[in-house]
């Protein structure tokens, strides 16, 4: 089964520390400090992932667009987004984009993996 | 004779008004008049009531029973107060020569000499006496003088109490007396302390009080011819009484003491002296002469007178018979003799009958001449009364005169406006200040109804004043308006008193008006200023502050009111007031057609230029003339009616950001310095409303900076301590799973995240360091070289994508902390990399220069906006720009380094351009300094 996981976030200390803990629980991890990237999902070619872990605040990007975006577009609105930030009123702001759910940073990696794994299981 | 004729011609009809008069008299004055000559009476009466303007007698009396003052006047004029210092010297030169001899002849040195002068009036008469008596005394023999000098008048004592006497009396005084006996006074002369000592003034009525006793000398001139033949009688039974027996009396030229011939023996006649006759009383001496009289006829009679002659017959018998024939013929002889005697005697009998008659005659046409004489002298004493009058009348009227031209000319100094008018309102005098307040000339006012001075809606004032001035009110402080000749109006106050003639009727008003525009003006601007600051302290906006002041500027303190701000280097109005709605867009016509430039000479853009207020009180043609560009301006400022103008700026750091001008028209109120005070003043509080209005958005500002800082720190703070989190936990399972290779490596990379952590809570600690001050250095002399090597090799670390390429060297150590200048180039280089992602190399610079060496860092990134450059450098900046907004960073690291640099005696600089990249360069001095 494709366990594939988007991670977008423009700190490469937290993508990388997310690569490192979401594949040594066996999932599938695409990394990127680009919105675009997850922005022209719809457009892309090939596997969609089947989560996205998007953070709030991206350089030069906002996460609740990129979302809203994802969430308004059929071919990408049924993958569940999983928004995370540090900002202290992110998880109001958040809702307004349609993410699915919400961690602020930090957070501890079991709330994150019970969160990823619930996605994965709903999705079985 | 003539004068009685002309007397009775002038004669009252009396219908028993007479008697009254003198009861009144009587009872008011204490003096009674009835014993008076009644032509002396009359004519006096006449001449009151001809002064009052009166031909009934009878309306005299009804207007002397009701004024009191009329009663002291009648009385003064019934006693006629004529004298004078030695009015008649020869009569004292008598007195020296007959009478004073005489009278020291019998005294003792202890003795005194006692005179007494009835009727001495103001005392003039009583003086001369004593002077005359002092002068012969000194020559001959040091003797007490007393001279009592009475008279019925207490005013005429007082004066002669006084002993102050006019200038005038040396026309009738040597020098040598006026030396002697007067000390001079201011208007006048002092009787001497000892010849006045030597007077008793005393009120004494000669007709009706005891008279004095034992006295040398009586000197009663110019009484007795006022009183009637049975008044003189017993005034001259008084004098007589008075005197010691061997006393004299002196009575005026025109007077006789021949009423009582028994009383008196002629020493002088010419002078009118007279001693006293040896007589125990008068009045018994008179009984005992009837007496006397009366005796002889009955008791001595022809029977006793017979007796005596038969005894001497008889005696002498025989003699008689021898002698009979001798006596026949004797008889005989003695018969032709006596027929011849009688012819004589009868011839004589006629001549003497004749002369008798003629005789008569003759006293007939004496006393007619005495009476003459009299009525002459009593005239002329009126006369001289009068003329002393008018003597005395003449000097007040100088004085008044004086006091008038003096009264005039403080009137006419006086800065207030002083004018009278008539009951009518008709202006009857103008002073100086008058015109300098409201501009009439009095030529062209005099005659003009005072309500051209009143401004409509004031007209009511004059009704009203006078109308508080006939029921007796004071006018005082009466604050109105008036209206200058060109239509100025004025706040004045009023002070305004009646003005009454001779009877104490109002006749019209004299006015006190003070300008106290100025005041009201103080009055209204204070609470223009409170009113000012509460519209400043309303909005921070301060346009919308200027544009509420400006509505609220006018009318009271003009009649326009614009504002004016430089913006970019052009000034703008941003307000415009006027009292006259339609005004104001003629106003921004002018404003926009004819907008003022920077460079203009003076008006709003020269009080921008300057700083400085600009005062006009008054705006003449000349000026729009020479500040009008063209005719079509000149005709829009003549249009406009300007009076007068003043300009302030609105200073905010020492820099003119505005002006507000204020202009006066249609008002032609004037401004003053201490108008310009008080706009100064609003200025100042605008500034500073400003300027308050400015700190607190700069406060409110800085708050929501210090939030965003927050906000940032703490999202910043949180990111490696996410990741951190991440790799313990991630290692925590790797170690349950026990893959070494693995957990080295995370370790390595959590030790990164705590490094990072620890830079950014060191900046942090650094920036409340800084501003506490506390920021320590740890200062040496350093090979710069090497410290940038070890920085880049720690930088170049962390980035795969940029190259750091350094260029050229330093070649003396420097002088710092390494440390510090380390964190400042890290700083620099960190931006460097964070702000030029697309980019991949970095320069760094190195140079010398002779006291310091210079190191820059150039990245060819996004480049920073110019507007933000100045700022670069504050705490808290960071550049924020739409797509800009996430970089991340505490905004401190600038703010870090540039104060580290400076407390290093260096410098900081950027040069950047937006799109290209941008170059930081900071510089170190080689010594320490």
């Amino acid at each position: 089964m494709n366990k594939s996981i988007l991670v977008v976030d423009d700190n490469l200390d937290i993508l990388d520390s997310l690569r490192f803990i979401l594949e040594g629980e066996g999932y599938t991890v695409t990394t990127t400090e680009k919105g675009e990237y997850a922005e022209n999902l719809p457009e892309k070619k090939g596997d969609l992932p089947k989560l996205i872990i998007l953070d709030f605040l991206l350089s030069g990007k906002d996460g609740t667009v990129i979302c809203k975006r994802l969430k308004s577009n059929a071919v990408t609105k049924h993958i569940p987004i999983l928004m995370i930030s540090a900002h202290p009123d992110a998880e109001k702001l958040i809702h307004a984009g349609g993410a699915d759910d919400f961690l602020a940073k930090p957070f501890d990696i079991t709330n994150l993996l019970d969160k990823v794994e619930k996605y994965f299981k709903r999705a079985d | 004779m003539s004068g009685r004729n002309d007397n009775k011609k002038r004669e009252l009809q009396d219908n028993g008004e007479l008697k009254k008069i003198f009861q009144l008299l009587h009872k008011k004055t204490r003096i009674d008049f009835s014993g008076y000559k009644p032509s002396t009476i009359n004519r006096r009466i006449h001449r009151r009531m001809m002064l009052q303007d009166m031909s009934d007698l009878k309306k005299y009396l009804d207007y002397l029973q009701n004024n009191s003052e009329e009663i002291q006047l009648l009385q003064k004029d019934l006693l006629i107060n004529v004298t004078r210092f030695f009015r008649d010297p020869e009569k004292i030169a008598a007195l020296k020569k007959s009478v004073f001899p005489a009278l020291i002849a019998n005294k003792s040195t202890q003795e005194p000499l006692r005179i007494w002068v009835p009727g001495c009036a103001t005392g003039e008469e009583a003086y001369s006496i004593a002077i005359a008596l002092n002068e012969f005394l000194q020559k001959h023999k040091s003797i007490p003088v007393q001279i009592f000098a009475t008279d019925v008048n207490s005013t005429a004592i007082d004066k002669a109490k006084n002993g102050v006497y006019l200038d005038s009396i040396a026309a009738h005084l040597s020098p040598q007396r006026l030396t002697r006996f007067f000390t001079k006074v201011e208007n006048g002369y002092l009787i001497n302390k000892d010849l006045r000592e030597q007077c008793i003034f005393a009120v004494h009525d000669l007709t009706k009080n005891p008279p004095f006793s034992n006295l040398d000398l009586i000197s009663c001139q110019n009484v007795l011819i006022y009183l009637n033949a049975t008044l003189q009688k017993k005034v001259l039974t008084a004098l007589h009484y008075a005197l010691q027996p061997q006393g004299f009396l002196m009575v005026g030229n025109s007077e006789n003491v021949g009423i009582e011939k028994n009383l008196f023996q002629t020493i002088d006649s010419k002078h009118k002296i007279y001693a006293k006759k040896p007589t125990a009383n008068p009045i018994l001496q008179q009984d005992m002469a009837n007496l006397y009289q009366d005796k002889m006829k009955h008791t001595f009679s022809n029977q006793k007178l017979t007796k005596m002659r038969t005894k001497k017959t008889q005696s002498e018998a025989a003699n008689i018979v021898s002698r009979v024939e001798k006596v026949t013929r004797l008889k005989e002889a003695l018969e032709l003799t006596r027929k011849y005697a009688d012819s004589i005697v009868d011839e004589l009998n006629a001549i003497t009958e004749e002369l008798q008659s003629s005789n008569e005659e003759l006293i007939v046409n004496n006393e007619e001449l005495q009476t003459t004489n009299e009525e002459l002298e009593t005239s002329q004493e009126e006369l001289q009364a009068a003329n002393e009058e008018l003597l005395s009348l003449n000097v007040a009227l100088q004085q008044r005169e004086e006091e008038l031209t003096r009264m005039a000319a403080i009137v006419e100094s006086s800065d207030d406006a002083i004018i009278s008018k008539s009951c009518e309102g008709i202006i009857t005098s103008w002073n100086h200040g008058a015109q300098r307040l409201y501009g009439y000339r009095a030529e062209e006012i005099i005659g003009k109804p005072v309500s051209v001075l009143m401004p409509p809606g004031k007209k009511s004032d004059f009704p009203k004043i006078m109308g508080m001035l006939l029921q007796g009110k004071r006018v005082e402080h009466y604050e109105t308006q008036r209206m200058t000749k060109e239509g100025r109006i004025l706040d004045v106050s009023l002070t305004v008193s009646p003005l009454r003639n001779a009877k104490g009727e109002i006749i019209g008003a004299s006015k006190i008006a003070r300008d106290i525009t100025e005041k009201k003006q103080t009055e209204k601007n204070l609470k223009f200023l409170a009113e000012a600051s509460k519209i400043l302290s309303s909005s921070f906006d301060y346009k919308t502050t200027l544009k509420n002041v400006a509505k609220l500027a006018v009318p009271q303190i003009g009649d326009w009111c614009t504002v004016d701000v430089l913006s970019d280097g052009e000034i703008k109005s941003i307000a415009v007031a006027h009292k006259d709605p339609k005004k104001v867009t003629w106003a921004r016509e002018l404003q926009k057609t004819y907008h003022p430039t920077v460079n203009d000479p003076q008006g709003v853009p020269h009080v921008l230029r300057t700083g400085k207020s600009e005062l006009y009180p008054e705006i003449s043609d000349e000026m729009l003339v020479a500040s009008a560009r063209d005719a079509r301006h000149l005709k829009l400022l003549r249009g406009l009616g300007f009076t007068s103008a003043m300009i302030v700026p609105i200073v905010i750091d020492k820099e003119a950001i505005g002006a507000i001008t204020f202009v006066t028209t249609e008002s032609r109120r004037r401004y003053t310095k201490e108008s310009l005070t008080i706009v100064e003043e609003l200025a100042s509080r605008i500034s500073h409303g400003i300027e308050h209005a400015r700190l607190y958005t700069e406060a409110q500002k800085a708050i929501a900076l210090r939030d965003d800082f927050i906000s940032m720190a703490s999202h910043e703070l949180k990111t490696p301590v996410t990741s951190l989190k991440i790799y313990t936990q991630g290692l925590q399972k790797q170690i349950e799973i026990t893959d070494k290779n693995m957990s080295i490596e995370q370790l390595k990379k959590m030790n990164n995240q705590v490094d990072k952590l620890a830079m950014l809570i060191t900046d942090l600690l650094n920036v409340s360091r800084m501003q506490l001050g506390k920021l320590e250095f740890n200062e040496q002399s350093f090979n710069l070289n090497k410290q940038v090597k070890e920085t880049i090799e720690s930088i170049q670390s962390t980035t795969k994508k940029h190259k750091i390429i350094v260029e050229g060297t330093i070649e003396k150590n420097v002088w710092g902390d390494k440390d510090r200048i380390g964190q400042v180039l890290t700083n620099l280089l960190t931006n460097a990399i964070k702000y030029s992602p697309l980019s991949d190399k970095i320069i760094v610079q190195l140079s010398s220069e002779k006291d310091v060496a210079v190191v820059s860092v150039q990245d060819f990134g996004i480049g920073i906006e110019k507007q933000h450059l100045n700022k670069l450098f504050n705490r808290f900046y960071r550049v924020t720009d739409p797509n800009e907004k996430t970089f991340p960073g505490l905004g401190i690291g600038l703010y870090i380094s540039y104060d580290i640099i400076r407390r290093h005696n260096g410098t900081m600089s950027v040069t950047s351009n937006k799109g290209v990249g941008s170059q930081f360069s900071f510089t170190l001095p080689y010594k320490r300094q």
